[in-house]
């Protein structure tokens, strides 16, 4: 990856594509599924890139914003021809969802008035409270795993700013970034401190 | 000037999705249902509940939803391609520093520390969404309008996933399933 060989030609860029449209709209089960399928068309079969890049590609996906999906698609365009490859990927990956969610909402209406449907997307309420609820309890674990008191801390705070003062979502987000940041590179400075 | 409105809004959105479908769910939820207003807290879980049985991630389809529906074909396009913008930029200059100095140490001291706020967003979602479902809206909260059927399901199904004898997809099918079956035999309105 240093030195990427590009390679621009028109059947790369027509594999580029066809292979994340095929994948996203085929995908059923998310972010870690999609990517075993790039790794499993990229890696095994095309030999365009190898097994220990993928581990870097996935790693740099998770640490950026946005879907993983997405993210790792627009790093695997890009590894292999450029950004106009990323660009392609990126294509490729979001059409599927877009054009089946642009179908359900056209016929979001009538499908809701839908007694039978009405009555799942109901049921289905409970169901994703459930789930979100699941989700709550097993991250907060994880947060508090590491038994360290700012953990706690922030746990706490960020969560009575955004249910008891409605805090804004954005600008919680970046003050814990900030001291997420500040605590990471104090207690590295005071592990070098250590080690001396 | 709607497609304006849709291309800020998704934007901003798509630079701060952290954490996965579930991490940004409230941040998406927040700009969309609350600040704009383009859906309902019910039309929200329906899209979670159809993000379930379609391929494509949650942040996507709630953009494409959400675009089509205030706008129509340039919305979601609109929508869903700003929403995707940023983590282009991003992603391909996060790929150039890596693969040159090989450590992601500095964002990754980041990303440890958006983890408590990423868990404060999700319990934030999780009691909106759960208020939505018991109590249509918790701003409705009262016992009187407590929904007791959605509550037993949600318990139930808490234990399942607790257990490990449920996945996501299965609960919300089951819960979809089971609530339908107890609503049409009770005669309650939906």
């Amino acid at each position: 990856m240093d030195t990427p060989q590009r390679r621009t030609d028109a059947k790369t860029l027509w594999t580029l594509f066809r292979t994340c449209f095929v994948i996203s709209a085929c995908t059923f089960g998310g972010g870690m599924v999609v990517i075993s399928m790039l790794q499993k068309k990229f890696v095994e079969e095309l030999h365009w890139i190898n097994e220990d890049e993928v581990m870097d590609m996935v790693a740099v996906a998770q640490s950026c914003p946005g879907v993983m999906a997405v993210n790792t698609s627009i790093i695997i365009g890009y590894r292999i021809a450029g950004p106009f490859g990323a660009i392609l990927t990126v294509l490729g990956t979001v059409t599927p969802p877009m054009v089946i969610l642009a179908v359900i909402s056209a016929f979001y209406a009538q499908f809701r008035t839908n007694r039978v449907i009405a009555l799942l997307l109901k049921g289905m309420q409970a169901g994703v409270a459930a789930v979100l609820i699941n989700v709550t309890i097993s991250m907060m674990r994880n947060v508090l795993k590491d038994r360290k008191l700012i953990s706690l801390l922030m746990l706490i705070g960020a969560s009575a700013a955004t249910l008891l003062f409605d805090v804004d979502i954005i600008i919680l987000i970046v003050i814990c970034g900030i001291i997420g940041g500040i605590y990471t590179f104090a207690s590295d400075k005071e592990e070098a401190h250590d080690s001396l | 000037m709607i497609l304006f409105d849709l291309f800020t809004t998704f934007l901003l959105l798509g630079a701060f999705s952290f954490g996965g479908g579930v991490g940004s769910m409230e941040l998406i939820r927040s700009r969309v249902v609350t600040m704009r207003g383009w859906m309902t807290n019910a039309e929200f879980t329906d899209i979670i509940s159809i993000s379930e049985m379609t391929p494509g991630p949650l942040g996507i389809n709630i953009a494409s939803f959400v675009g089509a529906r205030t706008a129509g074909i340039p919305g979601t396009i609109v929508a869903t391609f700003s929403y995707v913008l940023p983590a282009i930029f991003i992603v391909m200059i996060m790929a150039r520093i890596f693969f040159r100095c090989r450590n992601l140490k500095g964002v990754q001291g980041v990303l440890k520390g958006l983890r408590p706020a990423i868990a404060a967003m999700v319990l934030a979602a999780a009691v909106s969404l759960s208020g939505t479902a018991w109590w249509n809206g918790i701003s409705n909260f009262s016992l009187e309008n407590t929904n007791w059927i959605a509550i037993a399901i949600s318990g139930v199904m808490l234990v399942l996933l607790g257990k490990k004898k449920l996945g996501p997809i299965m609960t919300i099918l089951a819960s979809g399933v089971i609530g339908a079956v107890i609503y049409a035999l009770l005669g309650i309105p939906v």
